[in-house]
């Protein structure tokens, strides 16, 4: 008895195991009444947006971890500002520096590739500090601002010159490999002025010696020749470490009027306080020639977009790099432009390229917020009345910005809502 | 207890629902799922009268030449496609539309407990469209499922009160549930511009319902001969009630399972050769509810009739060869027509393991290949049946 009780179980459950459903799936004969509709609705400016703010300084230029030199370049210059440490002492005289070189390592996909350009490197001789650093101002700390002698750096002291070619090698070679690094020397007397004996900070700037061309100096060393007292005869070569990279830019790019920019360095944020309606006209298809409106707290949502328009941002601060966008909720609007943020309202980060801010400006670029729509209109207690920020995911990420056109105009950011209407789901 | 630890274990691994069948069960309480084995399959039987002792949900005088606690399960493969106009399809799945116990009250009585499909509401249906978003056109697919089903739990008693007569009685109860969903999906495909790279998210709609009622019979079963028997069974359904389960917009129901008469007979021919034939009557109308009422089929008919030729031995015991057809009509209508199915089925029993002649152990297999159709919409199936018959102590 048992063995067959177990043969049956096994046979029973082979017949399970193995079974692979396929529904009967015909094609819709209309016996089922859903009546499905899909209705999208645009809802214009001026119909859901209240204010449009724009913030800028979130973050620094030292945040990136890179350096920008330009001159020039569609009318910005800018210059990469290098902080040294545990500058090294002559340990009582038994160390003597004896020369040096800077090791500047630059981009190879990014910046002015095509001809050389000219690289010059100054010694500074004032304080500033790496994450408030500006083109006019050294220091700008709670209590303490303080501005550079001369724009741009201060009082400086050029240490030496080279050239960055990165297909300097391939003109002669088709086969060479390219050269992303530029050494400057720096000669002995430059270095003797700079010995310090008690070790400390010292600083370095990177400037661009050819107006048109932009570089992205991603590494930078500088290495020192150092010969000790006990055996002159052997020299030796000492990194300094960096102890911090920023950048400073002339000009400044000014605040939008009209218009909305998110990203750059330190990076903008554009905040948008807007109106969901609970309420659209309905569709000719949804109420026939008499009108009707439709609650939206009533309808399934498929899609709710920010639907925005790019125009062209300035030439100087044209995104080199995709603009990775973000939409959080500004949780408190009393304390903008510092108001913490809420969670990110988008499914996934919306990357816009750069060309869409120069060459393809007025393309339109949705940005998806249905969850979030969807979560206010049935949520009986929100007003309806949200503060949204636009920003970049990265704050910052690159030096220039997207730019979308503000309200009043051609362009203006409009909502788009996406619903389904349909019959209930009863009995057969 | 060992039979219900049995029990328990094989309900572990039946699908929750029976799956699978046919978009024709697309209204009223579905498509109906006669609850017989594979001898009756074979046969063309309607579940009555039998020459092999088994447990058959609704009628446990089928069951009262037991001498040993059985457990019965039947498993039920199907396949078919179908046609509509100029569209086709297929199908294919598997459902186990009878699990049941019967233990032998001495040699005169027996007591059974069952579990019968009765309906079957597993179908979809999916149609592409399009819908006009940013200026473009933009593919939506349409899928509308029904994933549900309709059981009847019964507890049976027999008794032989002669030689010749024996009366039987069942009461039960309906279990089942009805998923309902709509779903609109949009299509990924951009458009030509950057704004539709936003994901659309899919409309759903659903609705959730239970089934519970009760059900009982009478069963009587004549021989007048050792040639001749003669069995008939009432089925009383009661009312199935509908409910929406929590969540569900509140559209319940309340539908009337009209009265079933079965009447059937063997004729033993020789002692190699039966015939069985069977005839089963129920009058859909009148159900209770006026959605309903609109797809009731009225008056429907089925009836069968097979051979069975028992002249060879395998293995343990017999090898019972049979032969049969079956027409019926289905309950409901399908798009305002009448549905019917025919099929031809052929079968065997391999008796795995016997004592004193009784069956202990038995595997019953039947092929029915056949058709449906209702006005346009033309299927045609086949289907394998496969019992297995276990008893002893």
């Amino acid at each position: 008895m048992k063995r067959y009780l177990l043969a049956t179980i096994m046979m029973c459950a082979g017949a399970v195991s193995s079974c692979s459903e396929k529904n009967t799936t015909a094609p819709d004969l209309g016996f089922h009444q859903i009546d499905p509709r899909t209705v999208e609705v645009f809802i214009p400016f001026d119909d859901f947006v209240d204010d449009v703010q724009v913030f800028g300084g979130f973050g620094s230029a030292a945040d990136l971890g890179y350096g920008v030199v330009a001159l020039d370049f569609g009318g910005l210059s800018a210059r990469t500002l290098l902080l040294l440490s545990d500058f090294p002492s002559d340990d009582g005289g038994e160390v003597s520096l004896v020369g040096g070189r800077v090791v500047l390592v630059f981009d190879t996909v990014r910046g002015t590739l095509d001809t050389p350009v000219g690289v010059e490197v100054f010694d500074v001789s004032e304080d500033w500090h790496t994450a408030t650093v500006t083109w006019e101002v050294a220091v700008d700390t709670a209590g303490d601002r303080r501005f550079w002698t001369q724009p741009g750096g201060g009082s400086t002291t050029s240490l030496g010159v080279g050239s960055f070619d990165p297909f300097g090698f391939r003109r002669q070679d088709a086969l060479a490999a390219l050269v992303d690094s530029v050494s400057i020397p720096i000669d002995s007397a430059a270095v003797a002025a700079w010995e310090n004996p008690t070790g400390g900070a010292r600083g370095l700037l990177v400037a661009a010696a050819d107006p048109g061309a932009f570089l992205r100096l991603v590494n930078m060393k500088l290495v020192l020749s150092t010969v000790g007292a006990s055996s002159p005869d052997v020299v030796s070569e000492v990194q300094v470490p960096v102890q911090g990279v920023s950048y400073i830019t002339d000009p400044a790019p000014a605040a939008p009027v009209g218009w909305l920019r998110v990203g750059g360095a330190p990076s903008w944020r554009s905040v948008i306080t807007m109106s969901i309606p609970l309420s659209v006209d309905g569709t000719a298809d949804l109420c026939g020639t008499v009108g009707c409106q439709v609650d939206l707290t009533e309808v399934d949502l498929n899609l709710a977009e920010l639907v925005l328009t790019t125009r062209e941002t300035e030439s100087a601060f044209q995104p080199e790099d995709v603009t990775r966008m973000d939409f959080r909720r500004v949780l408190n609007m009393e304390l903008l432009p510092k108001s913490p943020l809420g969670a990110t309202l988008v499914p996934f980060v919306k990357s816009v390229p750069p060309e869409l801010f120069s060459t393809q400006t007025g393309t339109l670029v949705g940005v998806s917020l249905t969850d979030f729509v969807a979560g206010i209109l049935s949520d009986d207690a929100e007003t309806g009345t949200v503060a949204l920020a636009l920003l970049s995911a990265v704050e910052p990420h690159m030096n220039g910005f997207a730019s979308f056109e503000g309200g009043g105009g051609a362009g203006a950011p409009v909502l788009r809502l996406l619903f389904t209407i349909a019959n209930g789901v009863g009995l057969p | 207890m060992r039979y219900s630890r049995s029990l328990w274990v094989i309900a572990l691994i039946l699908p929750s629902s029976l799956a699978g069948q046919s978009v024709l069960g697309s209204s009223g309480l579905g498509m109906r799922l006669e609850p017989l084995d594979a001898t009756q399959r074979a046969l063309g039987g309607v579940g009555v009268t039998t020459r092999t002792a088994t447990v058959i949900p609704g009628n446990p005088v089928v069951s009262l030449d037991i001498l040993a606690p059985t457990i019965t399960f039947t498993a039920q493969p199907h396949w078919g496609e179908y046609t509509v106009g100029a569209d086709k399809g297929n199908f294919r799945g598997t459902r186990f539309p009878v699990l049941a116990f019967a233990y032998p009250l001495g040699t005169a009585g027996v007591f059974t407990l069952t579990s019968g499909s009765q309906f079957d509401q597993n179908w979809s249906v999916e149609s592409r469209d399009s819908v006009d978003v940013g200026g473009g056109s933009l593919g939506v697919t349409d899928r509308f499922l029904s994933d549900g089903s309709i059981v009847a739990i019964q507890a049976g008693m027999a008794r032989r009160l002669s030689p010749t007569l024996a009366l039987g009685a069942t009461v039960g109860v309906y279990r089942g549930g009805l998923s309902r969903g709509f779903s609109r999906t949009f299509d990924a495909e951009q458009a030509d511009t950057l704004s539709l790279s936003s994901p659309i998210d899919r409309f759903q709609a659903t609705g959730e319902w239970t089934h519970s009622g009760p059900l009982a019979s009478l069963n009587v079963s004549w021989e007048p001969s050792t040639s001749l028997q003669v069995g008939a069974t009432v089925g009383w359904g009661g009312t199935i009630k509908v409910n929406p389960r929590e969540g569900t917009e509140v559209v319940d129901r309340e539908v009337s399972v009209p009265l079933e008469f079965k009447v059937s007979t063997i004729v033993v021919l020789s002692s190699a050769l039966a015939l069985n034939a069977g005839v089963a009557s129920s009058n859909w109308t009148d159900l209770g509810d006026p959605s309903v009422d609109q797809v009731a089929g009225g008056s429907v008919l089925s009836y069968g009739a097979g051979v069975e030729w028992d002249a060879m031995n395998l293995w343990a015991g017999g090898l019972p060869l049979r032969f049969g057809f079956r027409r019926s009509k289905l309950p409901f209508l399908f798009l305002g027509r009448e549905v019917k199915e025919r099929a031809i089925s052929a079968g065997f029993s391999v008796v795995m393991a016997q004592a004193l002649d009784i069956p202990l152990a038995a595997l019953d297999l039947a092929i029915e290949v056949g058709n449906r159709e209702s006005g346009d919409f033309k299927e045609s199936f086949g289907r394998v049946t496969v019992t297995t018959r276990v008893g002893g102590r």
